[in-house]
């Protein structure tokens, strides 16, 4: 005895669930505040405004290269003193064209204090070190997943200080464990530890607070910067997922950097390498999608964290890491721990990701 | 748009699905063969008294997403367990308890010529009633992320869990059938289908 089923499904409606888009909103209102008399404006958001006040500005650098715009009426001109926390050692402040101030004596390598007299009208102020546009090989650190580790996180950054030539910190995520401030004035204390600046976006961890406090210390989760001929993506996968607006800058960047080398951080891999263990974006398609964008960008290395070991992969026949060595609960059995990881950059190299080491924290 | 179609052959059910979207730059395919290991047939023509079944199902599933030059094929096997739950407690005459597991090799090709082979982890259960012989009601919880549903974002555990969601099939009139469903994960998708049924009784 048989029987055949026919099934017409008629109408299947699919809507996306959005629980980043919030964030991604915020994140526009990165990088500007004005007061009566002034106002500032960091180019594309990369550095978090703490403090604008009578001649005074505070900012928290998301990125090694900043362009400043400073508007001042006949109030607010005069000597003015701008503070850029999480700078380069070796970071210079140029006003127009080649008006080239020194930072003052005094403060640790990454904070970075410039007295200046700005008369009233418009000022385009770009701070870096001389070297950011030269085609040269540099070296930066990578890291992730720090957590309940905040009280021995300054072990990691001492070891990264200690190797040669490193820029910058890369960093995907999970910095805290529940997001709250203390934990966020806990990290920044132990940045103390680390000559270099620290450019990160955030992990689900920290969506445990509000994601504002992450904003308003660092600035955006999800931003993009070049130095030496290279190009940095960092995007929020805080939900593991991205959000359309973010995927809409991220294919804005992907065309722009298409030509040349380019490094994508996030913090929860599109697609974990252990399928089954699901440490990866709730959507998997979303995952391969994403992949697939990455693929068609030329992008030479994608870096990510959430799982906390170290595994070297491909994806989309882009070379792939996870390193969630930062303290974080290890997980078990791996041998891994802590660890960082080193990165060298060459733009006009053959293989413009030269080499991505492992150092382990003994 | 989709369109399913089903044969029963005693403890062989062939199936095979299509998905068409709107704008046809996406499409997914599906065909599965089920093995019923134990329970009654359902293709006796009669009133079914009990729908406790072990059942092995085999599919592959096919995905292509022109937009992003992304295909998708998936090949998964699976075994689900239905039990009727009078068998538990008299009390609970008319609902039942599914529970299915199973594991799926995914492999995706891109534009570049590159491909990424993974595993899918498949699990998932589902509480049911009967709605008399004319159907049957259930919610359920699917572990799968690799649907279009993808896995719900839930606070702090996104990434880690899959969809959500409640059915309903019932008989509207002989050989005519209704299924409503809304699964929720990372996107909320509806389903209304009309279902005809055929065959020998």
């Amino acid at each position: 005895m048989t029987r055949r089923t026919p099934c017409l499904a008629l109408v299947v409606l699919a809507a996306c669930t959005r629980p980043g888009e919030d964030r991604a909103v915020l994140e526009l209102a990165v990088g500007h505040a004005s007061i009566s008399g002034a106002s500032v404006e960091v180019a594309e958001g990369l550095a978090a405004v703490r403090n604008l006040t009578d001649h005074q500005l505070e900012l928290w650098s998301g990125a090694p290269i900043l362009a400043i715009t400073l508007v001042l009426d006949d109030t607010e001109a005069g000597e003015w003193t701008i503070t850029a926390r999480n700078s380069m050692s070796d970071a210079v402040l140029v006003e127009g064209d080649d008006v080239i101030h020194i930072r003052e004596p005094g403060d640790r390598s990454t904070v970075a204090t410039f007295r200046l007299v700005l008369g009233a009208g418009t000022h385009e102020l770009r701070l870096a070190p001389p070297d950011a546009d030269r085609l040269e090989p540099f070296r930066v650190a990578a890291m992730a997943d720090i957590q309940t580790a905040l009280p021995v996180v300054d072990d990691v950054f001492e070891a990264i200080s200690a190797v040669p030539d490193v820029r910058y910190v890369i960093a995907m995520g999970d910095l805290t464990e529940r997001g709250r401030i203390d934990e966020y004035e806990l990290f920044e204390r132990q940045l103390a530890t680390l000559s270099v600046p620290f450019y990160t976006t955030l992990g689900n961890h920290e969506l445990w607070g509000d994601p504002d406090r992450f904003f308003d210390r660092f600035g955006r989760a999800s931003f993009h910067f070049e130095f030496k001929g290279a190009a940095f993506s960092f995007v929020d996968s805080g939900d593991a997922g991205i959000d359309p607006l973010v995927e809409q800058w991220l294919g804005g960047w992907l065309a722009q950097a298409k030509d040349r080398p380019h490094i994508f951080l996030t913090h929860v891999p599109p697609i974990d390498p252990v399928g089954v263990r699901y440490g990866a974006f709730r959507s998997m398609r979303d995952g391969h999608r994403l992949l697939a964008q990455l693929a068609d960008g030329d992008v030479d290395l994608t870096l990510y964290g959430h799982i906390h070991t170290y595994i070297e992969f491909e994806n989309a026949g882009i070379p792939a890491y996870i390193s969630g060595g930062g303290g974080a609960q290890p997980m078990k059995g791996d041998g891994i721990d802590r660890h960082f990881l080193v990165v060298d950059i060459s733009a006009t190299a053959q293989k413009p990701i030269v080499d991505v080491e492992l150092h382990r924290i003994e | 748009m989709s369109a399913a179609g089903r044969l029963e052959l005693g403890r062989i059910g062939l199936r095979g699905d299509t998905l068409l979207d709107s704008e046809n730059s996406a499409r997914d395919g599906e065909l599965a063969v089920r093995v019923r290991i134990l329970g009654n047939p359902a293709t006796t023509g009669r009133p079914i008294e009990d729908g406790s079944r072990l059942v092995v199902r085999t599919s592959v599933h096919g995905h292509r997403d022109d937009d992003d030059e992304l295909t998708l094929v998936t090949s998964e096997l699976e075994l689900l367990g239905r039990l009727d739950l009078d068998h538990v407690d008299r009390l609970l005459a008319g609902t039942f308890a599914e529970i299915w597991t199973g594991i799926g090799i995914e492999r995706a090709g891109y534009a570049n010529g590159d491909h990424d082979n993974s595993s899918v982890l498949l699990g998932g259960f589902r509480w049911g009633m009967y709605l008399g012989q004319r159907g049957e009601a259930t919610l359920f919880y699917d572990h799968r992320r690799d649907s279009i549903a993808g896995g719900i974002s839930v606070f702090h555990s996104s990434g880690f869990v899959g969809s959500v969601g409640a059915a309903v099939d019932v008989v509207v009139a002989p050989h005519w059938g209704i299924r409503t469903q809304l699964e929720i994960g990372s996107a909320y998708l509806t389903t209304l289908a009309l279902r005809y049924q055929g065959g020998s009784r």
